[in-house]
């Protein structure tokens, strides 16, 4: 018996064997055969999807080649779509390269006298591939490549900071898409570009209250290298998205010249991130509240503000600051941002990432994306959010003033004043939220 | 652990399946287009230009046409008017003194079809002298009874489009144009915001209130003055249009580009505009054109 067993046993081993050559086999051939894709270096993936939103157009079969046509008609169409993306791939190609081989047009380069362009030099050295869990080697490398977006940025942004990396599924908030142009947290007027310094400060402090950490312990060329390289993507995001426009939406000309994408397209783009520093907001000095008892006072100003039928602030904050004025809204009243508004909820295929609603902040838990500062929440009251629904009570192009410094200064004292105060009985005339019944 | 699988036979079999996995592409949409190699080297070098030249040379303004048309028509919904649904304006006191109605699709008494946009899709188009008098006048658009007064506003992109709000308490108005400045100002009682737009828009856009998310309002921006917006009764014309072939394209809150008729792909047709008066008829929207 115990023959038998041993000699089965020797059986069974030397055909495991042979199964284990068979799959090492089986692998070697997988990895040498069908996979040769898996090398090639990553592109920029191009902006369909907002081309399609902005169309209106409900389906992707105008520019799929083996997509369904109904006519003579359609099939012209689409010919000439897929054309058309051909030609804004090619433009963009031209104008940025790729993301191991970064480009910028001279005419658009790092112009230190008039203070802007876009630093080749910085982007270059944030763009390749990742270098790894190594320490970056500094010297000998190819074109002084150091791969941080790639490693530090891409899984939440994606390698085209579409904003679409394979972590953003799982985050609430979503990583920002810089391709609009369009950023929430910064120092600058509600339709300005942030300034360099306010994306340093975001990848230095982290937004507090989302995923997005802190990379102070990063060396500082490598934030300002990383800092280059957002504004880069932007510019290039922005640049793709308005030749796409023209393109596929109006239906206009772009002539494949270096002149045709620089005058119309890049260069006011490039003029309007140069602009930021002068679009910061800059507020008149903040009132005096040095003893308790004048910012007693000041709080009590900023209450009545806050309750107060020009500020509105409790129809989305909150009769009672909780961030909930809004939840009793049916779900096609529901806040969102410029990034998910056009999105269809549970449609996850055509928008690479779900809808996601907007929550109006919180202001009781003392967690200040854009910053805790007295100066950061002025500023917020003053411009309002970019992207967002929060709008601007301040002065703007073509509109006074809803409220004055003072006033914004006294909101200040009070917003900051909230997680301090005990979840109060809202102010007279104001109805609170669970007086509402979800109608979903 | 099972005696017939050793690690290094598990390692080997899940990189396997992970290659294997890995080789299938991802489920993309559409293709990615690929850029041309040889016209990228061509537009970097500065290549071009001179063609570029002379083609601006050639372009040459658009010819005086030979006379001026106007075209008018009535969209009538077909089917019985659906009911409009009231909306829940308890949110703020202020609203609730006029009653506020979702405003997607508006039929008349006698079947006409309110709001439907209807405009000159066709480029260089010959404008007629008589819109110089109006090309930077200041249109209205108001915030009255908690809802947008007009409901849809027909522009050219050289006017001015003031923000009025003519309620007792506070409105914002968020408009994001595709490839122009987004705009949001928080406009106080009996205040206005005044703002331009830097480009022609292909379909109206969206103006919203968020302190009162039922607020929609639309705005379509045009360089040409031809586009009007059908009234109570499913009316509208386009005044001294040039004689010619034209395209026009038709839009409707709840369908979108409406395809009114068959043969009007994505809400799009040509008409030869005759000097004097051009009739459309009556055309019958079917109900089945609109998203529920």
């Amino acid at each position: 018996m115990s023959n038998m067993d041993s000699r089965f046993l020797t059986a069974a081993t030397f055909l495991r064997r042979r199964a284990a050559w068979g799959l090492w086999a089986a692998l070697g051939l997988a990895i040498s055969s069908g996979c040769s894709t898996s090398v090639e270096p990553p592109q920029f993936r191009t902006n369909i999807q907002d081309i399609l939103d902005a169309m209106d157009s409900h389906s992707p079969d105008e520019f799929r080649v083996t997509g369904r046509e109904a006519d003579e008609d359609d099939k012209a169409t689409k010919e000439a779509n897929i054309k058309k993306l051909e030609l804004l791939s090619t433009l963009t190609y031209a104008a940025f390269g790729s993301p191991d081989e970064p480009y910028v047009f001279p005419e658009a380069q790092w112009n230190a006298e008039e203070k802007k362009g876009l630093d080749l030099k910085k982007i270059t050295m944030a763009a390749g591939p990742t270098q790894g869990f190594a320490k970056p080697k500094r010297e000998g490398l190819k074109k002084k490549q150091l791969g941080l977006f790639r490693q530090h940025c891409a899984h939440c942004h994606g390698v085209t900071g579409d904003g679409a990396g394979p972590t953003a599924a799982f985050l609430n908030p979503q990583p920002r898409d810089y391709r609009r142009g369009i950023f929430k947290f910064k120092s600058t007027e509600f339709v300005a570009k942030p300034t360099a310094a306010d994306l340093k400060r975001t990848l230095v402090d982290g937004i507090p209250g989302t995923a997005m950490p802190s990379f102070a312990l990063l060396p500082g060329d490598e934030i300002e290298a990383l800092v280059e390289y957002v504004k880069y993507l932007s510019i290039r995001g922005e640049t793709e998205r308005n030749m796409a426009f023209d393109l596929l939406i109006q239906d206009e000309e772009i002539e494949p010249t270096r002149s045709a994408v620089l005058e119309t397209y890049l260069q006011p783009i490039i003029d309007s991130w140069a602009e930021a520093e002068e679009a910061v907001i800059r507020p008149s000095e903040r009132p005096e509240t040095s003893t308790p008892e004048e910012l007693a006072a000041s709080i009590e100003e900023g209450r009545k503000l806050f309750f107060n039928k020009d500020a509105q602030c409790t129809k989305c904050h909150g009769p009672t600051g909780l961030g909930d004025g809004n939840d009793g809204s049916p779900a096609d009243k529901r806040l969102f941002d410029v990034w998910n508004e056009k999105k269809q909820a549970g449609d996850m295929a055509r928008w690479l990432l779900p809808k996601q609603e907007l929550r109006p902040r919180n202001l009781r838990l003392g967690i200040y994306r854009g910053g805790r500062r007295p100066l950061d929440i002025y500023r917020r009251i003053h411009a309002g959010i970019s992207g967002t629904p929060m709008p601007g009570a301040g002065p703007a192009p073509g509109k006074k003033e809803t409220f004055t410094p003072e006033q914004i200064w006294r909101l200040v004292d009070y917003v900051r004043s909230l997680p301090y105060e005990s979840a109060s009985e809202p102010a007279e005339g104001e109805t609170h939220v669970a007086a509402h019944t979800p109608s979903n | 652990m099972n005696p017939k699988w050793q690690v290094p036979d598990l390692v080997a079999a899940m990189l396997l399946l992970a290659t294997l996995a890995g080789c299938g592409r991802s489920v993309a949409m559409v293709a990615e287009p690929e850029p041309n190699p040889q016209l990228v080297d061509e537009i970097r070098k500065g290549g071009g230009e001179a063609a570029e030249e002379e083609q601006t040379a050639e372009a040459a303004p658009s010819a005086e046409p030979a006379g001026w048309g106007n075209l008018k028509g009535r969209f009538v919904y077909e089917g019985g008017a659906p009911a409009r649904e009231a909306i829940d304006t308890s949110k703020d006191p202020v609203c609730t003194q006029h009653p506020v109605f979702n405003e997607s699709i508006v039929v008349g008494d006698d079947g006409g079809l309110k709001d439907v946009v209807i405009y000159l899709a066709s480029k260089k188009v010959p404008v007629n002298p008589e819109y110089e008098a109006t090309a930077d006048a200041t249109v209205v658009l108001d915030n009255k009874h908690c809802r947008f007064e007009p409901h849809v506003l027909v522009m050219r992109t050289s006017q001015t489009i003031e923000l009025h709000n003519s309620d007792p308490a506070s409105h914002n108005s968020a408009i994001s144009p595709l490839g122009d400045a987004p705009f949001n100002p928080l406009i106080a009682s009996g205040q206005k915001a005044d703002h331009h737009f830097n480009k022609q828009q292909n379909a109206p856009i969206p103006v919203t209130c968020n302190i009162h998310p039922w607020m929609r309002g639309y705005v379509l921006p045009r360089d040409n003055p031809y586009a009007a917006v059908t009234g109570d009764d499913g009316s509208f014309e386009i005044k001294d249009l040039p004689a010619g072939t034209w395209e026009f394209q038709v839009w409707q809150e709840a369908a979108r580009f409406l395809a009114a008729k068959p043969e009007w792909k994505k809400g799009k047709f040509k008409l030869e505009i005759k000097p004097g008066d051009n009739d459309l008829g009556v055309i019958q929207v079917p109900a089945s054109l609109f998203k529920k």
